[in-house]
């Protein structure tokens, strides 16, 4: 909360403590919001998720996780139509490894074991009770130390790595002067103007604020809403305008405001674009360079 | 907590830096016959996209060879012209083996008689005589006297290839390609530690449960990790490079990890001649004098002395649940990697600060 003169009340501040682990690596944090970084500052230093290409799977694999997330992903489907896959029922992902042993001995791929097959459907990645110990310890330390203010709070973040011996760093992260939750600049993004409205939609997405589904609207107008449904129909011819049709020759002069699933609350990120002849005009179908291929 | 243990010997220490074996630069002969079988002018389109970038950049290196007297690209030029090169051969822009072909162009000139350090050391102290010897070090020893007598210096194909961008049946044929060299490199170290094993029985426990095929797949990530021993430790540590990493660190605070490693060991002193832990504040000046006794030099660490040393008596018998805790899940983790003998365990003593959530790692 913050009081008359904008400053954050700190009797309001809930403090935040985050940790988590993937086999011998771990980290730890302590988030004081508005005072020291936020969760969303630190979003982009996540690496985009691993997916497989359709094509790859459909016609040219290679490993025997492209065959099991062809069984489970196109064949599955085609046999069982009306029932989704079910990762607790044993019958079921059976029934997947059967079928892509089946492919990967076609193919001559070998590799192919229930324990991957569970590996790859149930996006299993494999955990160490020893690192969960320590990781959950150090929180628990952090909790204690906030709650009873004994002594100082690990400032900010605390990274582990244990497989080569042991490893750890500590050290402070700093806010991100643009995050769009815990600091309320404007942020500009630079675009060709005739790229579309969806391209910039998925400049959204796939650059370092990993959005999953924005709307975005103007000051007098919605440009393109993604729910309810018939606001979405009605404003979805809008995705293929270019830019400088949607929100007029001098873009400094509008500012957008973009809201989605992942903002916590009623936070939304306002944007203004700057026209720039130098970058590339996109449509926002182009190929993803994300997919492994 | 403090690891002891001698003579650990992994074989999968799964580094995060290991580098995959391809043998570009002097491919066997498997290979070679493979990248002659395919003529890139003469195959479709589809083809072309999805032939492997391994089986590209031989071809591209043997090309190189034949204008260049024999030679592999050397100088920071010849590279950039043999990449272009790579890439102008393109029919289209969505050749991705072709990109990768260029990403991983330095495959070419990687030399494979290159171990990573630990890998020679543990080939040399297999070699050695004061070692004790084992199934393991005898492997290490057949392979480092094959390599050397019999294969130039390569060690044995490790056979194990990266994913790629292409099409099945020629990702599989190149995969076979690097199982049977494997397969024949390991057989000809077999041969050699044949006539190194002293008895059947030693030539016995090194092949059976596939240990010499293992040690020849996962050379580069094999180790053997000695540390020091307790004794040694206490009665002469070296404390010279902890010292200077201390001295050069911004934060040679009294906080810093390494000081309370010293404060730790001036309490074992205390009790080894009292038979009891410091808890009073009559302690504290008698610990302050055994913390003095390990170190001589250090400035910032005399002067932290009496304020450790008061903290020590302070704490003395408390046990926060949480430290407790994280000490335990590093304690059981080096468990786990020693009797697994994955990964590479600590070396050797692990000390953890709870207030300000740093740690370091003392070797001396």
């Amino acid at each position: 909360e913050v009081d008359d003169d904008g400053a954050v009340d700190p009797e309001t501040v809930i403090p935040m403590i985050d940790g988590g682990t993937e086999g011998f690596k771990g980290q730890a944090r302590v988030i004081i919001p508005r005072f020291t970084s936020c969760f969303e500052c630190s979003l982009d230093t996540f690496p985009p998720q691993r997916t497989y290409p359709l094509c790859t799977i459909a016609e040219k694999p290679r490993l025997p996780e492209h065959c099991i997330s062809y069984a489970h992903v196109i064949e599955w489907p085609k046999h069982f139509p009306d029932k989704p896959m079910d990762t607790d029922s044993t019958d079921d992902m059976r029934w997947v490894y059967e079928r892509a042993k089946a492919r990967a001995d076609a193919f001559g791929i070998s590799g192919v074991t229930y324990m991957k097959t569970s590996g790859v459907v149930k996006n299993i990645i494999p955990a160490i009770a020893s690192t969960n110990a320590i990781i959950a310890g150090v929180c628990v330390n952090e909790a204690f130390k906030l709650a009873t203010l004994c002594s100082q709070t690990l400032d900010t973040y605390f990274m582990y790595m244990g497989a080569d011996g042991v490893y750890t760093h500590t050290f402070r992260y700093d806010k991100k002067d643009d995050c769009p939750v815990c600091s309320s600049t404007v942020r500009t993004v630079a675009v060709h103007p005739r790229s579309t409205l969806k391209a910039l939609l998925r400049l959204l997405k796939e650059g370092d604020l990993r959005l999953k589904a924005p709307s975005i609207t103007k000051s007098d107008q919605t440009l393109y809403m993604q729910k309810p449904e018939a606001l979405e129909r009605a404003t979805r011819p809008n995705l293929d305008k270019p830019l400088v049709e949607v929100v007029g020759e001098t873009p400094d002069d509008e500012t957008l405001t973009v809201t989605d699933p992942i903002f916590p609350g009623d936070v939304a990120l306002s944007i203004k674009l700057a026209f720039d002849d130098s970058k590339p005009e996109l449509t926002g179908d182009e190929p993803d360079p994300n997919e492994d291929r | 907590m403090r690891l002891q243990i001698e003579d650990h010997e992994v074989i999968e220490s799964k580094s995060e830096f290991s580098v995959w074996d391809l043998r570009i630069g002097e491919p066997f002969e498997g290979l070679c016959e493979l990248a002659d079988s395919v003529d890139l002018s003469h195959v479709s389109d589809v083809d072309h996209a999805h032939i492997p970038y391994v089986v590209l950049l031989t071809l591209f290196t043997k090309q190189w060879r034949r204008v260049h007297q024999g030679h592999l690209p050397a100088t920071a030029q010849e590279k950039a012209t043999f990449r272009r090169i790579i890439l102008s051969a393109k029919r289209c822009d969505g050749e991705f083996n072709f990109d990768e072909a260029v990403e991983q162009v330095f495959q070419t000139w990687a030399d494979p008689r290159q171990l990573p350090p630990e890998v020679t050391q543990a080939i040399d102290a297999a070699a050695s005589s004061r070692v004790k010897s084992s199934p393991f070090k005898l492997c290490l020893q057949a392979i480092g006297a094959w390599s050397r007598e019999d294969n130039d210096g390569k060690p044995p194909l490790s056979g194990t290839i990266p994913d790629m961008h292409a099409s099945t049946d020629r990702f599989v044929a190149l995969q076979r390609v690097y199982d049977n060299q494997a397969e024949a490199d390991c057989n000809a170290v077999q041969g050699k530690l044949r006539s190194i094993a002293t008895s059947q029985l030693e030539f016995d426990k090194c092949v059976s449960g596939e240990l010499l095929t293992r040690i020849c797949k996962h050379l580069r990530e094999v180790r053997i990790v000695t540390t020091k021993s307790l004794a040694e430790e206490m009665i002469r540590p070296y404390l010279e490079d902890e010292f200077i990493l201390l001295e050069s660190e911004a934060c040679h605070s009294p906080q810093n990890p390494f000081t309370w490693y010293i404060a730790v060991r001036a309490a074992d002193r205390f009790f080894i001649k009292r038979r009891r832990w410091p808890h009073c504040a009559a302690d504290a000046s008698n610990l302050s004098t055994e913390v003095c006794g390990i170190h001589s030099a250090c400035e910032p660490v005399r002067s932290a002395n009496e304020s450790q040393a008061g903290e020590i008596v302070r704490f003395c018998h408390s046990e926060l649940h949480s430290v407790a805790s994280i000490i335990g899940g590093v304690a059981s983790q080096e468990a786990v990697k020693v009797l697994t003998k994955q990964c590479t365990p600590l070396n050797h003593t692990f000390v953890f600060d709870g207030i300000s959530a740093t740690s370091s790692v003392v070797s001396v």
